[in-house]
């Protein structure tokens, strides 16, 4: 490469980039006709400059939501209105104070009442008559784990609508045996709920006969215009006040119409993501997600309030999730 | 509606129509700071903090530059403070990169390298690749790493890089340039170019 050379590298650039002037075009390309180091060099650039160029990657879909949810909870706004940031700050305080009181109702109960997430049935459709003992001894009010291996974060079960009853042994050992990547276990564990056993399963409403709390019974928190809200019975957080020393969960459960990207993850409330339990492409059904408290180190979470973001194709909600420790 | 319509109706009270702005510019912001931090969580926690800063700061903003431009310096200028905050505080990581063996690793170049150049439209797709070239980018200086994904990622021409980064177009032509070569010195031993 002669002197010459150095100076058309830059001018090859300008060239590659759109940004010369057509009259120095054709000096430059005279020199490339008889320069095969340049044109060398213009092909090389080319290539790298499509590299660079498919570095292009898709932002998140409800990046507004989390935004919008992060500048209305800010303490000090600058010098606009308050009365849209007014509007969803006491919206989120009715919310807050509704949870509350649902939820302490049926977790007030004695410890003993709680069962195991081995004995906890999993969500499936069809069963609407369960007898009152039935209730007593199938029906968890809350999820615990007691057994002593380390608590995993969340577990995906995908719950096929007309699959007939669950065994309950295959769930035992399905709960214990997740780890923290949920979404790749969900169609392993799935095949073992088309073993019938007579009455372990319930549908979703006779999780609110049983007393567990679903958040579908709480207003949503208003998400911003423009973004369309999924239907809160698609999307139901059932145990939203959960105590990981005790080794609660709560239970995520979505409704799939049909194939589409779902995505479930925990928000503190400053709106910094704790824990992102799903992200991938699922198939129509109902599937149900387990968050024991952890974030996505493996840590247990700070006590305080929560939100669950739950992405169904473009459609999203938040709920929100309440931690205790006492 | 315009952004000057758009920006003023949000300072007047209209918060809401900020999700007009993410949803606008969302795709270059997240892009840049993906690419600039080269971690999905740390690019989604800096695209709430750019548009935070946005919004605290519409009150400032008084359209001597366009809307994109003061963005993109906004991100540009968080994007390098957030890289530093992560450098200071642990190893910088690359969430992309593989970590495989040397030879293999040039074995696998060489055989996607043949396979390429019969099929260029498919060219540069793998991970591999795509993991090697994002370790080579992240040797660049922070300055040369905004230029080119300002011209190269985002298409911005020569001069708007120069009003985002404060710089003449011929400063810009010049550390385009230089980041340019360093990049394709680095590729070329990597025999992926």
């Amino acid at each position: 490469m002669t002197a010459k050379c150095s100076q058309f590298k830059e001018l090859i650039m300008e060239m590659v980039d759109g940004e010369l002037p057509e009259t120095d075009i054709l000096s430059v390309r005279e020199h490339i006709k008889s320069c095969p180091e340049c044109l060398k060099y213009e092909k090389e650039l080319k290539n790298m400059v499509k590299i660079t160029a498919s570095m292009r990657v898709e932002a998140p879909v409800f990046a507004e939501n989390r935004i919008m949810a992060a500048i209305n909870s800010q303490k000090k706004k600058p010098a606009f209105s308050m009365s849209g940031v007014l509007s969803y700050a006491s919206s989120f305080a009715v919310i807050l104070v509704v949870a509350t009181l649902i939820i302490y109702k049926p977790a007030g109960g004695p410890k003993s009442d709680l069962t195991s997430i081995k004995d906890a049935p999993v969500i499936v459709s069809g069963k609407t008559n369960i007898s009152k003992n039935e209730k007593n001894t199938i029906m968890p009010k809350i999820a615990v784990r007691t057994d002593e291996k380390p608590v995993t974060a969340v577990r995906i079960i995908n719950i096929k609508p007309k699959a007939p009853a669950v065994v309950e042994q295959d769930v035992q050992a399905a709960s214990v045996s997740d780890n923290r990547n949920i979404a790749g276990k969900a169609d392993a564990v799935a095949p073992k709920q088309d073993t019938a056993v007579k009455d372990a399963n319930y549908g979703v409403n006779n999780i609110e006969q049983a007393g567990v709390i679903t958040s579908a019974k709480v207003t949503p928190v208003p998400t911003v215009p423009g973004i369309p809200l999924l239907n809160t019975d698609k999307a139901i957080v059932a145990n939203n006040v959960i105590n990981p020393r005790l080794n609660q969960a709560a239970r995520i459960v979505i409704q799939v119409d049909e194939e589409s990207r779902c995505v479930i993850r925990i928000y503190d409330e400053r709106v910094r993501k704790v824990a992102e339990i799903l992200d991938e492409t699922k198939s129509a059904g109902k599937y149900e997600a387990l968050w024991y408290g952890k974030n996505d180190s493996g840590s247990t979470v700070a006590e305080g309030a929560y939100y669950v973001y739950i992405q169904i194709g473009t459609r999203v909600i938040k709920k929100p999730i309440i931690v205790i420790k006492n | 509606m315009d952004e000057k319509e758009l920006i003023r109706r949000i300072r007047g009270g209209e918060t809401a129509l900020f999700s007009e702005v993410i949803t606008k510019y969302k795709k270059a912001v997240y892009n840049h700071a993906y690419n600039f931090l080269r971690n999905k969580e740390e690019a989604e926690d800096a695209l709430q903090e750019i548009f935070i800063s946005i919004y605290n700061n519409l009150a400032n903003f008084r359209g001597d530059s366009k809307l994109s431009t003061w963005i993109y310096r906004i991100t540009v200028n968080t994007c390098t403070n957030r890289l530093k905050q992560l450098q200071r505080h642990r190893a910088h990581t690359t969430e992309e990169i593989v970590n495989e063996g040397t030879e293999e690793e040039h074995s696998l170049l060489d055989g996607l390298k043949e396979k390429e150049e019969k099929e260029p439209d498919r060219a540069y797709t793998s991970a591999q690749v795509r993991a090697k070239i994002f370790e080579r980018i992240d040797e660049l200086t922070d300055e040369q790493k905004h230029v080119i994904m300002l011209r190269d990622v985002d298409g911005l021409s020569y001069e708007e890089i120069g009003q985002i980064m404060k710089l003449s177009v011929s400063a810009v032509k010049s550390k385009l340039f230089r980041a340019r070569e360093n990049l394709r010195e680095k590729l070329i031993k990597d025999d992926i170019l």
